[in-house]
């Protein structure tokens, strides 16, 4: 049960780290280009659009069984909320404040990195939270095609009609999603009071 | 250490439209400030004062005319690097929340390659300049700080790099009215000693009486009038001048007796 636990976190874990690694990057970059901005967005909003068993399925057909399937569908979701969160977070900033950063003429990099990233963090652990909750749902399907984690009890349970691993899988699932939970909120809160005036 | 000397500027009937807008913002206006002169500019809300301001450091672009930096076109010098050495400070402060009263204030020097060591001496020069114990406010966040402590922090964060030129759009606009006074005379002597050649915006006739070598007036995006806050108390060009400036007679003794404290030696 802890090894399945364990899979379990370091699949959704390694999903949102990617996801977060390109979409975090990516939105600070658009966020002031609308025209770029917006069909991307629509974009990881269609991927995110798509049933998760029909994304598993057509991947198992490119990528075979097991986690690289559920690891390239976990990331796929998590982009949409992490990009669109960053976004959000960028265009929550106060103007006074990105004007400032303007006008002191620190470089392009230097007010995304030191300015604008920091102050939107507290969005970006919002969408991080969303995309890992997602994730932590979404992995347990990932049994279904060969993955490892809690799903892996669950639809086993299931085709041995097996009470006992059925409540394990379950209760596993909804203890990790429970501490992610609490743990990003406790984060934001945190972030929140780093951030505000 | 070297400090360049400070800018002279030159607008050439600068004139700014908003997109959507039928009315100039700025409308044709012509002025020189000296390098090292200090030039309040006053004017009512959206009478342009601001955007002048703001054509400076290029934040609002021209749409007709030119402003001349040391007699060289504003727009043919690399934006991030000339603002580099122009210092701003805004009413609201500016301060970014999540940096330390210290990082703030390396910013720019940062960014321009200085040691750490000079930085860190600089902070501690900047902060006793502004009346700021750098041993207790150092490591101070913005949200910790009064209004009148965050706008001497503006206003050291403005000066830290020897900026060659002082943007200040009424930075004192959210203090206390009570500590006003006190922050405008701390400013004049900073500046006096600084040497900058600064353009301050305030919607507040006694501030910019106080302060500035000159006066300049908008109204309505154009320049009405600009001189001495002596000459323009005395002889102001036009009845709207004086309605602004002058008051009523009691004021007009007030501002008169106040400008004279300032105009002795120090």
């Amino acid at each position: 049960m802890i090894a399945a636990i364990s899979a379990h976190i370091a699949l959704c874990a390694f999903a949102v780290a990617v996801a977060a690694a390109v979409a975090v990057p990516a939105a600070l970059a658009l966020a002031d280009r609308p025209s770029v901005e917006r069909p991307l967005s629509a974009l990881l909003g269609a991927l995110y659009t798509i049933p998760s068993l029909a994304l598993l399925a057509v991947l198992v057909q490119f990528v075979g069984l097991g986690n690289a399937s559920v690891e390239i569908a976990l990331v796929a979701y998590a982009l949409y909320a992490i990009f669109r969160s960053t976004v959000a977070g960028v265009r929550a900033i106060p103007a006074e404040q990105r004007e400032v950063a303007t006008a002191l003429g620190l470089p392009s990099w230097k007010r995304r990195l030191r300015v604008e990233l920091p102050l939107a963090i507290p969005a970006i652990l919002s969408g991080l939270r969303i995309a890992t909750l997602g994730s932590i749902a979404l992995a347990t399907l990932g049994g279904y095609v060969g993955g490892s984690g809690l799903g892996a009890i669950l639809f086993t349970g299931f085709a041995l009609q097996n009470r006992a691993m059925l409540v394990q899988g379950a209760l596993g699932v909804v203890a990790i999603a429970l501490l992610a939970e609490l743990a990003f909120r406790a984060l934001e809160r945190s972030a929140r009071r780093r951030a505000s005036a | 250490m070297t400090v360049e000397a400070p800018y002279a500027l030159r607008f050439d009937r600068a004139s700014v439209r908003f997109p959507g807008s039928p009315a100039l913002a700025l409308d044709r206006i012509s002025l020189d400030i000296a390098a090292g002169e200090l030039l309040t500019i006053v004017g009512a809300s959206g009478s342009g004062k601001s955007t002048l301001l703001r054509c400076v450091n290029r934040l609002v672009e021209l749409c007709d005319g030119r402003i001349e930096i040391d007699g060289r076109d504003l727009a043919t010098f690399a934006l991030d690097p000339f603002r580099r050495t122009i210092g701003y400070a805004i009413q609201g402060v500016g301060l970014f929340a999540h940096l330390t009263v210290a990082e703030n204030l390396a910013l720019v020097p940062e960014t321009l390659g200085w040691p750490r060591a000079r930085i860190d001496a600089r902070i501690d020069e900047i902060l006793a300049t502004v009346r700021l114990d750098p041993t207790v406010y150092r490591k101070r966040r913005p949200r910790a700080l009064s209004g009148g402590q965050a706008q001497r922090v503006g206003i050291a964060r403005a000066l830290m790099a020897y900026p060659r030129l002082l943007l200040l759009d009424e930075p004192f606009g959210a203090v206390d009215p009570i500590l006003r006074p006190q922050l405008q005379a701390e400013l004049l002597d900073v500046l006096r000693n600084a040497r900058t050649t600064t353009l301050f915006v305030t919607h507040d006739v006694d501030e910019a009486l106080f302060l500035g070598d000159r006066i300049a007036v908008i109204d309505d995006g154009r320049l009405r009038a600009v001189g001495s806050p002596r000459a323009m108390l005395e002889r102001p060009p036009d009845d709207s001048t004086a309605a602004l400036l002058c008051g009523d007679r009691l004021l007009h003794e007030y501002r008169l007796a106040r400008l004279a404290t300032r105009e002795q030696p120090t």
